[in-house]
């Protein structure tokens, strides 16, 4: 028997390995050249920022507010992860796993807050909860003078984790669909109860969609600009849009790469803990449902919908609350809204899920399917755009753009390159895990039935990975839609989308006028989130 | 542990051994299930299990003795796996009692959960681990119990499987056998009551699922642990257990060692899943049956009486209670219409000029071409078992309308 | 490709398919251009929808002064105008490329919008953003190789004080701007087109008008005050009053100033806009918030108790401007520089003064809502160029806490 097994074990062995990049250049080339194109706008900064003299370097580097703004961003980056954590994580598991009344509804809803922008819900938490917000009027002649502080840390680490913290429900969601139940089942008939078999079974399994939510979202955290400005809190971004604002773009550069720093510690970080061991070969994912809530039901939905309300109702009851009002004494024609606003975010977006999709494939079928540190190193390398700033990544694009691409300088395909560059790990990790549920021995069958290695990932793999890279796609489509400073800085000139109008009228103060293309973009990204939801477990064989 | 278990297995292994060889039948086997068990470990009384709109265990009784293999066989889809999982307590029963050891685990008013059973589960997909290492695996059950204990109750379990080397591996560097191997020392490490095997060897490659066999059977003699095995292979089934509990369509057709329900199948949904069963059907007259290859002594069938004068049966005939001989067409029985080799022997298909079809089982010396009209005599020497005929039930071969045609074949 | 997504923006080929169309639509200054915003706009030409048999390109009359009025409770009265009018220009013809800066700027493409009615041959293609960054833009386009942009108007004199800096803006001719202020044209690299001042907008019902010191240093250390005022001090405006009090009075009197504000109390703000209605509902006594706030917020409820205070030859006397500069390596330069005399006419002006409530930068010009005139206003006397110097006055509202 000890043959018998051993032969087996090799030629298991060889299946998984017969995948090396040597055995594919033009695949590891293909992702490398995607991975390069999109780490390139670091050139810029790397450029501006050696203008910086060294000693002022330093010096700029430990003043108090620069080690301040540092130990705020970490603070914010922590905290907003953790609070997405802790929310987005007991939502995934009641929604997966336990016998919620109406679970679609609330799966659903509790996803939908991503489609909001983070600058509105930012804007409508300060003009619902700020200290002359609606709630403060409502409360003002029940004696309540003064509501607890909106502004600083403590707002802003409220209002961005619950419009990110969808991150870590849908990759926990992810994983949790895919779990083998027999494994939870074993664990208990091996004595353990349902919360020890979570914690020793099933939390393990599911740290590394946990990680990969936690991931994009403290990434976000660190990039965002528009939530840390409108609530008050000096981070990073508010930095360096406060140098660029003072022409002190080398002192911005500066920051950017100090920023991009912390973004390195947080992708190693992640590497260390979430990495999933491609273990591919854990099936049999049957899935229960019979986790009674019992008596928990009430409290569980409370909760549930407390977060809707928070993360959803408030922006949206701001917004309409904002359409009901009249509009302003004098708005001009320049404010006029035009529905083809609509349809110029959504065809840029489409076109942005589009490119991001197609280039995702090879860096994400490469990261998946080799252990090299060359695919690991790609794959990592397109975190780098979505951590850096709008507004650095849009000045980095115009430079680039101005200076060696001008046939591209404010069109549409530098506009949409600087979104593949933004969002492009979104559809990079959707795709990777779904490539990692596919067993690679499917491939081999294809090509000894005559497929070239294109064809065979064309006709088998594609449609078994389709799931995870339409779920990356429509990730990828509905933060374009709400991408604001790379959109200001790039779009074709006369080339208004939801956000370039929702930013000019808010700019001049017409709140009530921001309001219908908001709720047209949260509507629009609605439509794409419903798409991504029910790509969900598709790919769970 | 093991030695104190260690007292099964006895005569009963030589019996399993010895399956379908043709002893005469033991009389003492169905009267044996009907008595009641003198001290089951598991005991299954009446369970149900319902879903929304199916039923997947209907009225299922039955008790697991201390020490023996249980097995439940059946197609897919018949309840057997459910029947497991009720046993674990992965599923709460609609209706009926289980109980272990004389606790009752579950019914209306009681239900343990499955980490308070005391009941061992392997799965199917062995379902390891795969953040843990072999040891860290073996030794999930044992969480609660000192580190140096635990550590030599691990080492004594890989000693038992015969992977100590393996255990700081993960399980994904594990062939499928290793696997199973690594799932029987984890379930069997807390020391269960009953341990419960769901599809063991359905994973393993052919070659390997015989060896596998072997190896469960001796790991479970060892640790000397009651266990209850659910299989849709009836090699397997027969091969291992020491009775074999055979279910269809949520319920328990047949309780018996594998002997029993192997040659005298209650039923003609047993008769046609434990082997390849052929039918003869036939007319009661007098003392005989009238059937397509002859008449046949009602005394050979067993339970027949007087009472069924006249009436329409179908006689079980397995592959090897039969034998074909060449003849001239005129003298035939019938005509061999498929030759099936298996290596050892022959089988032959042979359709009768009733239309009855039956299958005749020959040494591999003994070669025959189709078409070649045959006389089928009837080789066994012990008693056969019948069943009335039921000519629309389409479960059953060889059904064709029993039209004795009176042939004087000789038996 | 670029022809299909020119077909399926469904526009009017307004989407640039090479970065660098100069032909634009007459009318649409935001949209692409779609159906719907044409009919949208078939309804609002108004008296200019000219064009129908005119004498090459020069509109069809004089266009009317109210074309370019607001209206409502502030715009009453209006005396009678002198200066250049459109009339004594010479026509606008062609196509211009804009950066123009968000904000205020949004109100300022409707001026565009007229000017493009009255000539039917002219057309501008904007393009908004804030107008740090359009600045940041320019300076980086003109750095690889050329912008492209032929004007630059920017809402605020910092960021056309930057490009003009990076020598990035073409002097414009002295005819132009001889009728604005020096010191908003400094060197002629640019030229303010419409100024707002630093006020004070106080709760009447709180304070009467000779209660409010002249001299803003006083507010820090005034009692009456303590408690009572609100600011918003993540506003660009508010940090260019700051940096102004720093050039003018020293790091340390303003520092002080700051620690004397913060002392009293003060309610923080995200924009002056809230920090004039804070005042207007009783909710502060006072505030600091640039002039037309106030002004708006008694557009829209003319029964608001607020009025606007201002001080005498300090930083909160401060008068910015949004200003416009020709950018360098335009090819239009005298298209630009034409665009920028249409924007100093009495229509123009009356324009910003009555619909936006800025101050007009003519000589002259009065502005509305009883406000003082420019020449009026004690302003302090500042190299606005030095307003763009942010970062120490940022330093500065850190260290004593205030961000």
């Amino acid at each position: 028997m000890a043959t018998e097994d051993r032969i087996e074990r090799v030629a298991e062995q060889a299946a998984r390995e017969s995948d090396d990049d040597e055995s594919r250049p033009g695949l590891t080339l293909v992702a490398g050249a995607v991975a390069a194109a999109v780490v390139s706008p670091v050139a810029w900064l790397l450029l501006r920022a050696s203008e910086v003299g060294l000693d002022q370097a330093l010096d700029l580097m430990v003043r108090p507010t620069a080690v301040q703004v540092l130990v705020n961003s970490l603070l914010l980056v922590v905290l907003v992860t953790a609070g997405s954590v802790l929310l987005g994580v007991p939502m995934a598991v009641l929604t997966v796993r336990a016998d919620l009344p109406f679970e679609r509804f609330w799966t659903v809803a509790l996803a939908l807050p991503l489609v909001v922008p983070s600058y509105i819900g930012a804007f409508a938490y300060v003009s619902a909860f700020g200290p002359r917000g609606a709630l403060a009027d409502v409360l003002a002649p029940l004696g309540v003078e003064r509501l607890p502080a909106i502004y600083g840390l403590e707002g802003t680490v409220l209002v961005l984790t619950l419009f990110v913290y969808p991150y870590v429900f849908l990759t926990t969601r992810a994983s949790l669909l895919s779990f083998d139940e027999s494994l939870f089942e074993a664990a208990r008939t091996l004595g353990h109860t349902r919360r020890e078999a979570f914690r020793r079974v099933v939390l393990p399994r599911i740290l590394p969609g946990i990680t990969a939510g936690a991931l994009l979202v403290a990434l976000y955290a660190l990039s965002d600009f528009g939530t840390p400005a409108i609530m008050h809190f000096d981070v990073f971004t508010r930095s360096i849009y406060v140098e660029y604002t003072n022409f002190g773009r080398d002192t911005a550069a500066l920051l950017s790469l100090q920023l991009l720093a912390v973004t390195a510690v947080i992708l190693a970080v992640e590497s260390r803990v979430g990495r999933d061991q491609g273990d591919y070969a854990s099936r049999g994912s049957r899935r229960v449902r019979d986790r009674s809530l019992g008596w928990w039901t009430v409290p569980a939905l409370a909760a549930l919908a407390l977060v809707a309300v928070l993360a959803l109702g408030v922006p949206l009851g701001v917004l309409f609350m904002w359409l009901g009002r009249s509009g302003p004494a004098y708005a001009g024609g320049g404010f006029a809204f035009e529905w083809t606003y609509g349809l110029n975010s959504a065809y840029v977006s489409a076109a942005a899920a589009l490119v991001s999709t197609l280039a995702a494939l090879p860096v994400a079928y490469l990261a998946a399917r080799s252990r090299s540190r060359l695919a690991a190193l790609f794959e990592r390398a397109t975190y780098v755009g979505y951590a850096m700033p709008g507004i650095v990544l849009g000045l980095a694009l115009v430079y680039l753009g101005a200076t060696h691409v001008r046939s591209v300088y404010q069109t549409l395909p530098l506009l949409v390159f600087a979104y593949v560059v933004r969002f492009l790990p979104q559809a990079v990790g959707a795709t990777r895990s779904s490539v990692l549920q596919v067993d690679p021995r499917l491939t081999d069958a294809a090509r000894t039935l005559g497929q070239s290695s294109l064809g065979a990932f064309r006709r088998v793999t594609l449609p078994l990975i389709a799931p995870g890279v339409v779920a990356g796609a429509a990730l990828v489509f509905l933060t374009t839609m709400k991408e604001l400073p790379a959109t200001l800085l790039l779009h074709p000139t006369g080339f208004e989308t939801l956000v370039t109008y929702i930013w000019g009228v808010q700019e001049a103060g017409y709140y009530g006028q921001a309001a219908l293309p908001a709720l047209a973009l949260v509507a629009l990204s609605a439509v794409s989130m419903l798409l991504l939801l029910t790509q969900e477990g598709k790919d769970v064989k | 542990m093991l030695s104190e278990k260690d007292r099964r297995h006895g005569e009963n292994d030589t019996v399993t051994e010895h399956r379908r060889g043709g002893a005469a039948r033991t009389t003492t086997g169905r009267e044996s299930d009907e008595r009641s068990v003198d001290d089951p470990v598991l005991d299954l009384s009446g369970v149900t299990k319902r879903y929304a709109s199916e039923t997947a265990v209907e009225d299922v009784s039955l008790s697991v003795r201390e020490g023996e293999l249980l097995t439940l066989l059946g197609p897919s889809g018949c309840g057997k796996t459910t029947t497991l999982r009720l046993m674990a307590g992965l599923e709460r029963p609609s209706g009926g009692t289980i109980e272990v050891d004389d606790r009752r685990v579950a019914g209306p008013d009681a239900f343990v959960k499955p980490e308070e059973r005391g009941i061992g589960l392997v799965f199917q997909e062995f379902a390891l681990f795969p953040h843990l290492t072999v040891a860290e695996n073996v030794g999930f059950g044992l969480a609660d119990r000192p580190e140096a204990e635990r550590d030599a109750r691990v080492a004594e379990m890989l000693d038992l499987v015969d992977l100590a080397d393996y255990a700081d591996r993960p399980p994904s560097d594990l062939s499928g056998g290793q696997r199973q191997r690594v799932a029987l020392a984890r379930s069997l490490a807390p020391e269960p009551d009953v341990l419960l095997l769901d599809e063991p060897f359905s994973n393993l490659d052919v070659r390997l699922r015989v060896e596998m066999r072997e190896e469960v059977h001796r790991i479970l003699r060892e640790a000397g642990v009651t266990a209850v095995s659910v299989t849709h292979d009836q090699e397997e089934a027969l091969s291992i257990s020491d009775r074999v509990a055979v279910m269809n369509d949520g319920r328990v057709e047949q309780v018996g060692s594998p002997e029993e329900v192997f040659q005298h199948p209650e039923s003609r949904f047993v008769a046609s899943f434990l082997g390849q069963a052929s039918f003869l059907s036939g007319q009661v007259s007098d003392d005989r049956v009238v059937t397509g290859i002859g008449p046949v002594a009602t005394a050979r069938l067993a339970g027949l009486d007087d009472t069924y004068g006249g009436a329409l049966v179908d006689v079980l005939v397995r592959p090897d209670d039969l034998r074909a001989t060449p003849t001239s067409r005129d003298d035939a029985d019938g005509e061999i219409v498929y030759r099936q080799y298996n290596g050892p022997n022959f089988v032959y298909r042979v359709e009768l000029e009733n239309g009855d079809v039956v299958h005749c089982q020959h040494n591999h010396a003994e070669e025959f071409v189709v078409g070649e009209p045959v006389r089928v005599d009837l080789a066994a020497d012990h008693s056969l078992a019948w069943y009335p005929a039921e000519p629309d039930d389409a479960a059953t071969t060889g059904n064709a309308p029993a039209v004795p045609d009176g042939g004087d074949t000789p038996d | 490709m670029e022809r299909d997504e020119r077909d399926r923006i469904g526009g009017d080929g307004r989407i640039p398919s090479d970065g660098r169309q100069r032909t634009a639509s007459r009318r649409r200054l935001l949209g692409t251009g779609a159906a719907l915003g044409a009919a949208a706009l078939a309804g609002c030409l108004g008296p200019f929808d000219g064009g129908d048999g005119g004498d090459g390109g020069t509109g069809t009359g004089s266009p009317e002064l109210d074309t370019f009025r607001g209206s409502g409770a502030q715009v009453g009265g209006r005396p009678e105008l002198s200066g250049v009018r459109i009339d004594d220009l010479p026509p606008l013809e062609g196509s211009l490329d804009v950066y123009i800066g968000g904000g205020e700027g949004g109100l300022y493409l409707d001026l565009l919008e007229i000017l493009q009615d009255v000539y039917p041959d002219f057309g501008v293609v904007p393009r908004q953003a804030p107008s740090a960054q359009l600045a940041n833009t320019i300076i980086t386009e003109v750095e690889g190789g050329g912008s492209e942009a032929d004007l630059f108007w920017s809402i605020d004199a910092g960021s056309l004080g930057a490009v003009a800096d990076a020598g990035a803006t073409v002097q414009l001719p002295a005819d132009v701007v001889e009728n604005v202020p020096e010191n908003f044209r400094p060197d002629r690299q640019w030229v303010g087109v419409a100024g707002r001042a630093r006020s004070i907008p106080y709760n009447t019902e709180q304070f009467s008008a000779d209660e409010i010191p002249d001299d803003v240093m006083a507010l820090a250390t005034d009692d009456r005050f303590s408690g009572g005022l609100g600011w918003a001090p993540t506003y660009g405006a508010f940090q260019a009053f700051v940096t102004a009090m720093r050039v003018l009075e020293g790091r340390e009197t303003t520092k002080e100033w700051l620690e004397g504000i913060l002392d009293g109390g003060v309610t923080e703000y995200a924009n002056e806009f809230l920090v004039s209605d804070a005042a207007a509902v009783g909710e502060t006594g006072a505030g600091f918030a640039n002039h037309y706030y106030a002004l708006r917020v008694k557009a829209a409820r003319p029964s608001a108790p607020v009025d606007l205070a201002f001080t005498r030859g300090d930083a909160g006397a401060l008068i910015n401007a949004s200003a416009v500069g020709v950018v360098e390596g335009t090819g239009k330069r005298e298209l630009a520089q034409r665009l920028v005399r249409h924007l100093l006419t009495v229509e123009a002006q009356e324009f910003f003064a009555t619909r936006t409530f800025a101050y007009p930068m003519v000589e002259d010009h009065p502005p509305v809502g009883g406000l003082p005139t420019i020449d009026e206003l004690e302003t302090p006397d500042l190299d606005l160029a030095k307003l763009s110097d942010v970062e120490p006055t940022l330093e500065l509202l850190q260290e004593v806490g205030v961000l």
